[in-house]
C-alpha cells in the first residue's frame, strides 16, 4: 500500500513545479500546479494515495479533481438540502463539491496549429499537442514542425488551420514513441522535429519530493543520439527508449531534469552518480510545514 | 353556514396538525425526486457499462443478455475516454448513495414524527378530523412504503456500484498498461478477463435492480393520491370558505 501524501507534500510538489524551469516544449504549469493544489482538498471517503513507487498522486486523484467539479453542479442541489437538515456526510461533500467546482482543471487535450512559412507548393506549421491523461498521469506537449503539400493533411478554413484526423491520431501516437513516430508522421510530409516534453513523476527525496521532467526530441538537426535519463534502467535504456533506426537521418535526445529541495541536492547528485546519469538537477524552497 | 372561528384552539390544533403533515408530504416529495436524480445517475451508469452495444426489440431476457453480454475490449485509443467516463458515472452514484442514505434516515424519522402526531379532538368538523386522521394514516403507510422501497433500493445500487467500480478499476489498469507500455502495447486476456467479470457481476446485480422500479410506480401512485387529500383538507380550511 502506497503511503498517504500528506498536504505539504502536495505543497511541495507545487512548490518544485516553477524550479524546473520548464519553457515552451513542455505543457504550462500553472494550470498543472492549480489542478495539483486541488489535491489538497479533503476528498470525503477517499484519502489521498501515491502512485506505487512514486511521489506522484494516484491517477485515480489526478482524476477525481476533474470529474468530480463536472458532477458539482448536478450533485449539489441533491445534497444541500440534506446537509441544511443537519447531515453531517452531506455536508462534508457540499463542502468539497462547492471548493472542487471552483478549479479549473487540466483539459484532457489541447491542438494549437500555427503557421510559420509557406510558398506556393508548401505549407510549414507547428503543431502542439498538450496531452493531460490523467488516467496514467501523463501531462505533456508534443510540438511537430512539419512542411507538407499545399492541399495535403493541413488544410486552411478561414484563419484557422484544420488537420486531417488520421494526422492528428498519428501525432497523438507519435508522443509515446518519437522515433516511430517520426518515420510515420514523414508519410504526410518533411518532418522538421518532433518534440516531446513530459512533466513527472515524482520520487520520494531525504526531505521532500524530487520532481522531474524530460524532453525528448527527434530531429534531422541533432549531431548525435543521447539518451540520459536516471528514471531508465542504464543497462537496458536504449531498449526502453525506442531510437532511430540507423537507416535513418534523425537523431534522439532524450534528457530529464530535477527540482529537488535545497538540503537534498548532495543525496540526488549520489543518486545520479550511482545511475552513472548527469541529469540537470534545480532546487527548491521546501513550504514550511513540510515534515 | 357557519364562518370558521379563527381564535379556536381546537381549531389551531387542527391547523398545526394539517402544517405537520404538509411539512411530512413534503419531506417524501423531495425524497422521491432526490430518487428521480438517482435513478438518472444509475441510468448513467448503466449506459456506461453496456456502451457500444444496440437496443435491440428483442424479449426482456434476450435484451438483458444482450445487453449484459461482454463488450469488445474498447480499442486502445478510446481507453483513456471510457475510463474517464466509467468513473464519472460511478462517482455521481456514489454521491447519489449518500443522499440516498441520508433519505432512509429522514424517512425512519418521519415514520416516527406522523406517529406521534396528536390527533385533535373536541369541536372541530368531523369531516375535516376523519380526513386528517385517514391522510395521516395513509401517510403513514405511504412512509413504510417508502421506507422499505428506499432502503431495498439503496442495498441494490450500493453492489451496484461496487461493481461498477471494479470495472472502473479494470479500466484503470488497462488505461495504464497503454499508456506504460506505448504503442508496443500487447493486448492482455487477463485484464480483458478482469473486466468481463467485473461486467458480468454488475449484470446480475442489474436485473435485482430492476425489479424494484415496478414498486417505485406504484409509489409514486400512492403519493399522488395522498396529494388529492390533502388538496381536500386545504379546500376545508381556506380562509373565508365556511363549514358545511
Amino acid at each position: 500500500m502506497p503511503d498517504a501524501p500528506s498536504t505539504p507534500h502536495i505543497a511541495a510538489l507545487c512548490a518544485a513545479l516553477p524550479a524546473l524551469r520548464l519553457n515552451h516544449s513542455f505543457p504550462p504549469w500553472r494550470p498543472i500546479q492549480a489542478h495539483l493544489a486541488a489535491l489538497q482538498l479533503p476528498v470525503p471517503g477517499h484519502p489521498l494515495i501515491q502512485a506505487p513507487d512514486t511521489a506522484w498522486p494516484h491517477p485515480d486523484a489526478w482524476l477525481r479533481v476533474r470529474v468530480d467539479g463536472a458532477l458539482a453542479d448536478e450533485l449539489l442541489p441533491v445534497l444541500r438540502p440534506l446537509a441544511a437538515g443537519g447531515d453531517a456526510r452531506a455536508k462534508a461533500r457540499v463542502a468539497y463539491l462547492e471548493a472542487i467546482r471552483t478549479v479549473v482543471p487540466l483539459e484532457e487535450a489541447v491542438w494549437q496549429v500555427r503557421l510559420i512559412g509557406h510558398d506556393t507548393t508548401h505549407l510549414r506549421v507547428e503543431i502542439t499537442l498538450d496531452q493531460h491523461i490523467l488516467a496514467a498521469p501523463i501531462l505533456r506537449r508534443t510540438t511537430l514542425r512539419i512542411a507538407t503539400v499545399q492541399g495535403g493533411p493541413i488544410t486552411e478554413q478561414g484563419h484557422t488551420l484544420v488537420l486531417d484526423p488520421e494526422l492528428e491520431r498519428r501525432i497523438a501516437e507519435a508522443a509515446a514513441a518519437p522515433a516511430r513516430g517520426v518515420l510515420r508522421l514523414s508519410e504526410w510530409g518533411e518532418v522538421e522535429s518532433l518534440t516531446v516534453g513530459e512533466v513527472g513523476p515524482a520520487r520520494n527525496g531525504l526531505r521532500g519530493p524530487w520532481l522531474s521532467a524530460v524532453l525528448t526530441r527527434v530531429s534531422e538537426s541533432l549531431d548525435r543520439t543521447w539518451v540520459d535519463d536516471a528514471l531508465l534502467d542504464s543497462a537496458s535504456g536504449d531498449a526502453l527508449v525506442e531510437l532511430p533506426r540507423p537507416d535513418r537521418p534523425e537523431r534522439l535526445s532524450r534528457q530529464r531534469k530535477w527540482a529537488v529541495p535545497r538540503a537534498d541536492v548532495s543525496a540526488v547528485r549520489g543518486w545520479l552518480a550511482q545511475r552513472g546519469s548527469r541529469n540537470l538537477h534545480y532546487t527548491y524552497r521546501l513550504p514550511r510545514d513540510t515534515p | 353556514m357557519t364562518p370558521l372561528n379563527t381564535s379556536d384552539p381546537a381549531l389551531q390544533r387542527l391547523r398545526d396538525m394539517l402544517d405537520a403533515l404538509d411539512a411530512l408530504d413534503d419531506r417524501h416529495q423531495a425524497r422521491m425526486a432526490m430518487l428521480d436524480s438517482v435513478a438518472v445517475a444509475e441510468q448513467r451508469l448503466r449506459d456506461e457499462l453496456h456502451r457500444g452495444q444496440t437496443p435491440s426489440d428483442a424479449g426482456f431476457w434476450a435484451r438483458l443478455r444482450t445487453r449484459w453480454s461482454p463488450p469488445p475490449t474498447p480499442h486502445a485509443s478510446e481507453l483513456t475516454e471510457r475510463h474517464e467516463a466509467m468513473v464519472r458515472a460511478v462517482r455521481g452514484l456514489s454521491f447519489h448513495l449518500v443522499a440516498l442514505e441520508g433519505a432512509v434516515d429522514t424517512v425512519v424519522n418521519d415514520k416516527a414524527e406522523v406517529l406521534s402526531l396528536a390527533f385533535p379532538t373536541g369541536s372541530e368538523p368531523s369531516a375535516t378530523q376523519q380526513t386528517l386522521t385517514d391522510r395521516a394514516m395513509a401517510l403513514s403507510d405511504l412512509l413504510q412504503a417508502e421506507h422499505e422501497v428506499l432502503s431495498i433500493r439503496h442495498e441494490g445500487l450500493v453492489e451496484l456500484h461496487t461493481a461498477a467500480h471494479d470495472v472502473a478499476h479494470a479500466l484503470s489498469r488497462q488505461a495504464l498498461q497503454h499508456h506504460l507500455a506505448g504503442p508496443r502495447t500487447v493486448r492482455s486476456p487477463a485484464l480483458d478477463g478482469v473486466v468481463r467479470a467485473a461486467i458480468e457481476r454488475a449484470a446480475e446485480l442489474h436485473h435485482r435492480v430492476d425489479t424494484l422500479e415496478s414498486r417505485m410506480r406504484q409509489l409514486d401512485a400512492e403519493a399522488r393520491e395522498r396529494r388529492v387529500a390533502k388538496d381536500e383538507v386545504e379546500a376545508w380550511l381556506r380562509p373565508g370558505t365556511s363549514d358545511a
